[in-house]
């Protein structure tokens, strides 16, 4: 192309006896380098050289300056460019080419014109159309979140600067899709493949939320399903389900509790000591089969402080279950030790009287030998109401045996 | 706004508004925050739409692409307006901010609820409109899938539309003179179907061209029709109204031809007043 175009610049000027070639007479069929020169704004290009290798170079930035426009166009600045060849030794101008002044009438809100009509002949073959609208048609949404997860991928790997919190919530958009789609398998995969990106995502509860609503697992799918949140570690969880109760994600949050406390009991266990109230009570309903001997001494300091500090008659109830649990002689016996009048020792205070219902209360709902025999030991130690009630509970034994 | 965004919407493609109120929103914002970049992406989605129509999108189809073109410059929300509407050559520190429009369309993206599988496939777009047909361009990455088909419409008509429109550094192209440039760029920048399905919808002489006959007269292209070569579209000759519309395919003009194109301002002339008038004899 740059040999025949550098003969038609030259034949050009030897016909018209000057140095200098006129864009402005150029037709559209003439060559696209010169009309994109020509629309750069050049009218005139002087050519005080007839070194073909000089014209080549200049050509062919030219050509390059082309392909950078046709690229991007948003971001071409002609007039901070380079359109005049000149002698690298002694600078003299070579070939100059003569720019018009801006556009003067410029008025940004105007630059827009309509767009023109397509109304002419559509020039390409039938079947180039076809398929071209069955790439669109196949473009599922399986295809789609392919797509996505390549181009995440490909991002991940081109790009550092990207706010890691926009990077992870964007992962999880996609996850929450793939979720939203059935693409369990998908959704592990990406999880999988971003995990570490992912991280930051577990502190915006909102999209987590989202996460776990988008997808219900089924009892089986419930281990692969985990591996979602392989990364989410359970405080935050415990903390998204305290400002998501009751919403749409829930069940979900509470499907993934139950698992994490059939597979790694100990972290929630050292969590539930740690916890408020409120989550306490949550943690401790999935807790009650992995209390083990060990535990003992901390369960009976939280139910000592969960008498003191709490009225919540549900959480005293599941720190006594957790303490018989743990270990159920020891339990009966140091409970029996709050009932007898002269007894501070493990408490550090004197047991209030309704401390000491709730107690009964909650020993009362799960029945048995040792809880018979607890009754029996502390019904010398009681009196009025309370003496009442623990009659009434072993009352309640006899008639159960008769 | 929000009506007057209503009605550049629906002057474009039929949807239900109401179905699209995250996406009004942003259109909003850009409005908002730069009205070139609003206006840009009008017309960016008239001609994909148009283009659409003539490659026969489905309704849905169209709908799903219109979307696509209105929000494929969303990452601009993100580029400061300095550099945004900046006439001097880019600092590479600016360039790379301006290059990471597409980028910042994944952060647009992330920040608007509730995502669906549906906003995804709309946002290819935002992603992919300066990425190459070969995959090369930016951001760079290497694919493994091909642009999605919206992208590919997407990325040319983007290309037109910047072409061809007036900026404070830079005059615009003539239209035939972008479509010759365009086609550089058949099947290494621009799919070769969609590009090809462009040029020739358009003509090489697009409607409203001003043009320069061999004869040395002044023409505007008035309209093509089914039997219209892509350089012989029917024409009104600016001095002699009498003449009507002449069209160029007919036997009485097979010696003329049109030239080259120029800027109806250079002569003063108002080429929607002049088609309108040739229009109004004609009827």
């Amino acid at each position: 192309m740059s040999l025949s175009l550098k003969t038609k610049i030259f034949s050009s000027l030897e016909e018209a006896g000057s140095t200098g070639l006129l864009l402005e007479a150029l037709a559209t069929s003439d060559s696209p380098l010169l009309l994109f020169v020509k629309g750069m704004g050049v009218e005139r290009i002087d050519f005080f050289t007839k070194d073909s290798e000089i014209v080549d170079r200049w050509l062919e930035r030219l050509a390059g300056y082309e392909f950078l426009f046709l690229e991007d166009p948003d971001n071409f600045k002609a007039s901070e460019l380079q359109w005049n060849e000149l002698d690298p030794n002694s600078n003299e101008e070579l070939i100059v080419c003569h720019i018009k002044e801006a556009h003067p009438q410029f008025d940004q809100l105007r630059a827009h014109p309509s767009v023109p009509p397509m109304m002419a002949p559509l020039g390409i073959p039938e079947e180039s159309r076809l398929k071209f609208l069955q790439e669109i048609e196949i473009q599922s949404p399986d295809e789609t979140l392919s797509r996505f997860t390549s181009i995440l991928q490909e991002f991940r790997t081109s790009v550092k600067s990207i706010d890691p919190l926009v990077w992870a919530v964007l992962v999880g958009d996609v996850i929450a899709i793939t979720l939203h789609s059935k693409l369990l398998d998908k959704a592990v995969q990406i999880a999988d493949e971003h995990r570490l990106g992912l991280a930051p995502l577990w502190n915006n509860s909102d999209r987590v939320i989202q996460i776990f609503s988008s997808y219900d697992p089924k009892g089986s799918e419930i281990s692969l399903w985990a591996k979602i949140f392989a990364t989410l570690p359970t405080p935050q969880l415990i903390n998204t389900l305290e400002t998501h109760l009751g919403s749409e994600g829930e069940p979900q949050i509470l499907k993934l509790m139950n698992y994490r406390a059939l597979h790694s009991p100990e972290e929630l266990v050292e969590i539930c000591f740690g916890s408020k109230p409120l989550i306490q009570k949550i943690l401790l309903q999935w807790l009650t089969p992995h209390w083990k001997p060990f535990h003992y001494g901390r369960l009976l300091n939280s139910l000592d402080q969960a008498l003191r500090s709490s009225a919540d008659k549900d959480l005293v109830r599941l720190w006594i279950s957790a303490l018989v649990r743990a270990s159920k002689s020891n339990a009966f016996d140091d409970l029996a030790k709050i009932f007898r009048p002269k007894f501070f020792r493990i408490w550090g205070t004197k047991t209030d009287i309704a401390s000491k219902r709730m107690i009964l209360n909650a020993i009362s709902e799960s029945p048995s030998t040792e809880c018979r025999e607890f009754l029996r030991k502390i019904r010398k130690y009681v009196q009025g109401e309370l003496a009442d009630h623990v009659e009434k509970m072993l009352l309640a034994y006899r008639q159960v045996k008769s | 706004m929000s009506s007057q965004i209503h009605r550049d919407i629906l002057g474009i493609f039929d949807c239900n508004l109401s179905a699209y109120e995250t996406e009004i929103e942003t259109l909003k914002k850009i409005k908002k925050y730069d009205e070139y970049t609003y206006l840009h992406s009008l017309n960016v989605a008239r001609l994909s739409v148009n283009l659409g129509k003539r490659m026969g999108l489905t309704l849905t189809m169209l709908e799903d692409l219109g979307w696509a073109a209105l929000l494929h410059d969303i990452g601009k929300l993100h580029v400061p307006l300095e550099i945004l509407n900046k006439a001097k050559k880019f600092s590479a520190e600016e360039l790379a901010i301006m290059q990471s429009h597409p980028l910042e369309a994944l952060s647009a993206f992330a920040r608007n609820q509730p995502v669906t599988i549906e906003r995804l496939r709309r946002l290819c777009a935002a992603f992919e409109h300066h990425q190459r047909y070969d995959l090369k361009g930016y951001p760079g990455v290497k694919r493994k899938f091909n642009l999605h088909p919206y992208s590919r419409i997407v990325a040319i008509a983007d290309t037109f539309d910047a072409m061809t429109t007036d900026r404070i550094y830079q005059r615009r192209m003539l239209p035939d003179v972008a479509l010759k440039i365009m086609a550089q760029g058949f099947g290494n920048i621009f799919d070769p179907t969609v590009l090809q399905a462009f040029i020739t919808s358009l003509g090489a002489y697009p409607v409203g061209s001003l043009v320069r006959l061999s004869d040395e007269r002044l023409a505007i292209v008035m309209k093509y029709d089914g039997n219209s070569s892509l350089d012989r579209p029917f024409i009104s000759l600016v001095r002699d109204k009498e003449a009507g519309i002449l069209n160029l395919m007919g036997e009485t003009y097979k010696n003329l031809r049109i030239m080259r194109s120029e800027f109806a301002e250079d002569h003063e002339l108002d080429v929607q007043d002049l088609m309108q008038r040739a229009a109004g004899e004609i009827n």
